[in-house]
């Protein structure tokens, strides 16, 4: 029994000891089972140089003295050779039982040590494999162990050897491609022993195919991996015939293997029955539903090549007329009448991939999204090149499977991004999917994206955020990608000229040697000059390097071979949008025309750019009525929309205010010509406005009639006979009528213009001044007037004064007139003298005159009493007959006004006599008139008397101190210059007396000239 | 037409009349001017003029420079005093022909004031006064001529 501190300085005594052995020894005692020399590289647990000395024994009972160097006793060759096959033994011994009982450190120690005496043992070796093996963590790859294993190929190559190789195999499978080679070697090895061979693995034929086939991908030789994978399906084909001779059932991955690698050789019937016959055996297996559907999608992929060997890949004219008919009603948004004119070209031609493509936009817009996604992928393996399909299709699993479907998206926006690299929005889209997954490869695609979008547009904005949420650095040095040529775009071609392409595509895809794939193509195109589609793929192979004007030079070319290829135009409309806008509409326009929906789009975004608006708008609008919520760029043309939209609306809004305003404006100043009223019917409007309107009349006769304009005629005169002072008086009138010049009234101490908006001082502004007053009482009620336009007395006098003012300069200095102007001048002054005269004066006072005025008598008195004496609350009471006396006078008011004070004075002084008087109650009324001496002014009087011995005051009247609405009586006095007093009257208690000027032959009383 | 030229007292709260006067009614007249009632008095004083030539409204003169109680004049405005100003202001040529009455002036006076349309008034007035004549507000040169020497030959000094 070894104890725990003997052994753990066993190792270092150990190696000492079988150092001085080697020393001592030299290479005279060469081991048994040393491996051949010539090998060069050591082996495991031996030394090249082995020593002549043995190690210290691993009991105790070999060790003490006789370990020491003068102790040593000198031993024979024999002894020492006798005595190190003891020790190995011992070991070897050990190792075993560590081993038999999972003490593999222990083990592995015991087998190291013996394997240092005897080198190339195969016992130890195997054991140590075994205890290195059981050491690592399952599925790590047992590296020293395998080392150890395959070393008994040299050690022991037919004994132990042949039965470990089963095992090495399995062993090496575990190291991924470290041990490649040497495990198809070996799997060849064992698979060519006999089947039913002792140490052949049952299976090996199966595991040799998967190898051969894993080599085969590894494998950069097109010829050597088409031979790699022959060879694997001929190994399983033998694999099978293996297995049904010995009555087993293969194994479910062999089954697997040989239905994929029958299916990625096209041969798709083959292919069906591998994948049934693996079904047939594992129903029940986890990999049965998916090889399910492989089996459903390679039937289905039968069914479509059946189609297209009887439809030649072409829909027949009545489908073609009912897909026309079906795309027209989704372009009006008629889903139903779409839905069953595209069932109804689908059934009459079932291979027809566009119609399935609008198929499943139709169905995914009412919401059957399981069904679009359906007959997209069915419009896809119909036609694989259709990236229209792959985006739409991507973008129903991107939009309505929350997430579900991400993968499913990512695959086919992929697959759209390989058929158009040039469609950068797809970066943004993928730049969305993979951020939730991958964020490396989400941060690629929004960086290409943003590196290809303007900065400003707001989706380029979009990927900047979204940048700066993601961390990690990117990967970049990813080679560059090309679209794989489209198979329907070869498939019409000539066989060579296929191939010639394919190599072309796979030199540059598979070997990243654009170069030799541009050389393949221009071979190509010397030898097919007129076939479109090589120039097609020389631009697609110049393009992905970045060489833009090669790229469309060629698509250039192509379509001068043929023009009706919508992606060409696309393309090179996308191409050129940036750099030569107005060259690409032409391009992007005939590619709309062959139905491209990217291609309408980006027209009608070039079109905003260029600012043609209602084009954009035109192309906008149908691009949004042939795509769909699932195109590529939908959601920007719905952003677009509403951009264009806003431009319209504030165009509109621009527009309108400028239209508004061309109309408004002249119509208001039409309006405000024409519009308003004269004088007179400012009066007839409302009549209460006469006070405020007959001072301002008087005003204008008295300030500027009077002293001034009666002159006009006198200077006019002056200036035709040429009078020694003429121009004297000439300059004094000027001066009077327009001032100094600045238009400073210096009577009203403002700036006044006249419609001219010349400066109207003197005379002429305060006649302007009187206007304003004029208009401003009228606005007060509620009335516009139009003097110059409408009124027969004002229009006169403002043209005569306007007249005047544009002679103003002459008028003040007519010495420097010619006599011929002179003249003139005093034409226009005796013109003016006469409106602005009498002429003036005579109107204004008819203005007057026909104004407002009541005759007060009797009649009318009565009449008022009348009304009052019928209100209710005097019904009832005993009056006695009013007491009139007098005659009274015209008066210049109201008689609504008059009605309203008399009534009132009335009123209270019936209250208070039916009051505080005895009854029969009765009121007099006298009708005087009465002159004032000094200003010679005569009034109405009229003395309303009662017997009430209520008292009454001049300072309660005038104080309102009494209600019953003589607080208004008193208002509505003082606006007609009347007044109202108290005073004791003999025969009555008191008298209440009011007096109103009297019309003086019908002017204007209280007012002076 | 007297040899000597016709003095004539211009009585107006500014200078209008006085200009207009000096320039179109200029010769064969003396004209002298007051801007207040008082003023007037005071030059009649001094020198009785052959003839008054009274403007009828005074809104310039100094409110304590115009004759009239106003006192008397608000409780006719029921205390409106606002109302009895402007009356007084609008018919100041009336007072200052009373105070000229009063202090003895007897000469024909021409109220600057278009009576036209107020003929009774102006008969009150003259019946009371029968110097008194007006000239309408339109007059021009030659009316105020000879209205001013039909007064004065009238009532000749």
């Amino acid at each position: 029994m070894v104890t725990r501190s003997s052994r753990s300085r066993w190792p270092g005594a150990w190696v000492a000891w079988a150092l001085g052995l080697v020393l001592g020894a030299g290479l005279l005692l060469p081991a048994v089972a040393a491996p051949p020399k010539e090998e060069g590289k050591g082996l495991p647990g031996v030394r090249d140089d082995p020593s002549t000395k043995l190690p210290p024994p691993p009991d105790g009972e070999e060790s003490g003295d006789e370990t020491g160097g003068a102790g040593v006793p000198q031993l024979t060759e024999q002894e020492i050779l006798e005595k190190r096959q003891r020790i190995f033994e011992v070991h070897l011994h050990a190792g075993q039982v560590a081993q038999r009982k999972e003490r593999y450190h222990q083990a592995l120690s015991e087998y190291s040590a013996a394997l240092e005496l005897q080198p190339g043992d195969p016992t130890a070796l195997l054991g140590r494999a075994q205890s290195r093996k059981a050491l690592m963590p399952p599925g790590r790859c047992p590296r020293q162990a395998l080392t150890d294993l395959i070393a008994l190929s040299t050690y022991d190559p037919r004994g132990s050897w042949l039965e470990q190789r089963p095992v090495a195999l399995e062993w090496m499978g575990l190291c991924g491609s470290t041990h490649a080679k040497d495990r198809l070697a070996l799997a060849k090895e064992l698979a060519a022993e006999p089947p039913g061979s002792p140490d052949r693995p049952e299976d090996i034929r199966a595991v040799l195919a998967e190898l051969k086939y894993e080599a085969a991908d590894r494998n950069k030789d097109d010829s050597e991996r088409e031979i790699l994978r022959a060879d694997a399906l001929a190994d399983l084909e033998r694999y099978r015939e293996e297995c049904q001779a010995s009555g087993r059932p293969p194994l479910l991955r062999a089954l697997q293997l040989r239905a994929n690698i029958l299916q990625g050789n096209d041969d798709v019937a083959e292919a069906i029955g591998a994948y049934r016959d693996l079904l047939a055996l594992y129903p029940s297996a986890p990999e049965a539903k998916e090889v399910a559907q492989r089996i459903a999608d390679l039937e289905f992929e039968s069914s479509l090549r059946d189609l297209e060997k009887t439809q030649g890949f072409r829909p027949d004219p009545e489908a073609e007329a009912a897909y026309d008919r079906g795309e027209a009603a989704l372009r009006a948004g008629d889903l139903g009448t779409a839905e069953r004119e595209l069932d109804s070209a689908i059934e009459q031609s079932p291979w027809f991939p566009r119609a399935y493509h609008l198929r499943g936009v139709v169905l995914a817009r009412t919401g059957r999204f399981l069904k679009a996604v359906e007959d997209l992928k069915r419009s896809i393996r119909m036609d694989r090149s259709d990236y229209q399909a792959h985006m739409t299709l991507g973008l129903i699993y991107k939009k309505e499977f929350a997430g579900a479907e991400d993968e499913q998206a990512i695959e086919h926006l992929e697959s759209a991004l390989r058929l158009r690299p040039d469609l950068q929005r797809l970066h943004l889209l993928l730049g969305e999917l993979y951020a939730r997954t991958d964020r490396e490869q989400a941060r690629e695609h929004y960086n290409r994206f943003r590196e290809s979008t303007d900065p400003d547009d707001p989706e380029a904005q979009q990927a900047e955020r979204a940048l700066a949420e993601l961390e990690r650095e990117i990967r970049r040095d990813e080679p560059l990608a090309i679209p794989p040529p489209p198979e329907k775009s070869l498939r019409f071609l000539d066989p060579k000229l296929q191939g010639l392409i394919n190599t072309a595509y796979l030199q540059g895809t598979e070997h990243q040697d654009w170069q030799g794939a541009e050389k393949v193509l221009l071979r190509a195109r010397d030898e097919f000059p007129d076939e479109p589609e090589v120039l097609n793929q020389l631009a697609r192979v110049v393009y992905a390097q970045n060489r833009e004007g090669d790229a469309r030079r060629y698509w250039e070319q192509s379509l001068q071979e043929r023009e009706d290829q919508a992606e060409v135009h696309e393309r090179l409309g996308l191409l050129l949008r940036g750099a030569l806008a107005d060259e690409a509409v032409p391009h992007l326009e005939r590619a709309a025309e062959l139905r491209s929906l990217t291609a309408r789009f980006a027209l009608a975004e070039l079109l905003w750019d260029q600012n043609q608006p209602l084009d954009a708008s035109r192309e906008l609008d149908l691009y949004l009525a042939e795509a769909s919520d699932y195109d590529l760029h939908w959601d920007r043309a719905k952003a677009l929309r509403a951009e264009i939209d806003a431009g319209f609306f504030q165009f509109y809004m621009a527009a309108a205010v400028v239209l508004t305003l061309i109309i408004v404006v002249p119509a208001w100043r039409l309006y405000r010509h024409y519009r308003g009223a004269s004088l007179a019917q400012l009066l007839e409007r409302d009549p209460k406005s006469f006070p405020e309107v007959a001072r301002i009349l008087s005003l204008v006769r008295h300030e500027i009639l009077k002293h001034n304009t009666a002159f006009l005629a006198d200077v006019g005169r002056a200036l035709e006979l040429d009078a020694a002072d003429a121009d004297q008086r000439a300059a004094v009138l000027a001066q009077r009528m327009f001032g100094d010049g600045s238009g400073i009234d210096d009577r009203r101490r403002r700036d006044t213009r006249d419609r001219r908006g010349r400066l109207a001082g003197g005379i002429y502004g305060r006649f302007l001044g009187y206007l304003e007053e004029l208009e401003q009482v009228a606005r007060a009620h509620r009335v516009t007037l139009n003097l110059y336009r409408k009124d027969p007395i004002f229009r006169p006098m403002i043209k005569a004064f306007e007249e005047l003012a544009a002679h103003s300069s002459q008028l003040r200095d007519p010495e420097r007139l010619r006599s011929g102007q002179k003249l003139e001048l005093a034409k226009v002054l005796s013109r003016s003298g006469n409106v602005l005269g009498r002429q003036a004066f005579e109107r204004l006072s008819g203005v007057i005159r026909e104004l407002c005025v009541v005759t007060v008598d009797a009649e009318l008195v009565q009449e008022i009493y009348d009304q009052v004496v019928g209100e209710e609350q005097f019904v009832g009471h005993g009056l006695a007959p009013l007491q009139l006396s007098g005659q009274g006078g015209v008066v210049r008011i109201f008689r609504t006004d008059f009605e309203d004070i008399l009534a009132n004075v009335l009123r209270n002084s019936l209250r208070s006599s039916v009051m505080y008087a005895r009854p029969p109650v009765s009121l007099g009324i006298d009708l005087g008139s009465e002159m004032d001496e000094i200003t010679g002014l005569s009034s109405v009087v009229l003395r309303v008397m009662d017997r009430s011995p209520e008292q009454l005051s001049n300072e309660m009247l005038r104080g309102r101190y009494v209600e019953r609405g003589m607080g208004i009586t008193v208002d509505l006095l003082s606006r007609y210059d009347g007044a109202i007093s108290v005073e004791n009257i003999s025969g009555w208690s008191k008298a209440v007396v009011l007096r109103f000027f009297t019309v003086e032959d019908e002017a204007v009383p209280g007012v002076a000239a | 037409m007297n040899e000597r030229p016709i003095d004539v007292l211009v009585v107006e709260d500014g200078n209008e009349y006085l200009t207009n006067l000096t320039t179109f009614v200029a010769e064969g007249f003396v004209y002298r001017q007051a801007q207040s009632g008082d003023a007037a008095r005071q030059m009649m004083a001094q020198r009785r003029p052959d003839l008054v030539y009274l403007d009828m409204r005074f809104d310039r003169t100094p409110e304590e420079a115009l004759l009239g109680s106003l006192v008397e004049l608000a409780a006719r405005f029921n205390g409106d005093v606002a109302r009895a100003r402007r009356f007084q202001q609008d018919n100041q040529g009336l007072f200052v022909l009373r105070a000229l009455r009063e202090a003895g002036y007897t000469g024909p006076v021409i109220l600057s004031y278009d009576f036209g349309p107020e003929e009774r008034r102006f008969r009150a007035l003259s019946e009371r006064d029968p110097a008194l004549r007006y000239c309408p507000d339109y007059a021009d040169a030659a009316t105020i001529r000879g209205a001013i020497v039909a007064a004065v030959q009238a009532f000749p000094p």
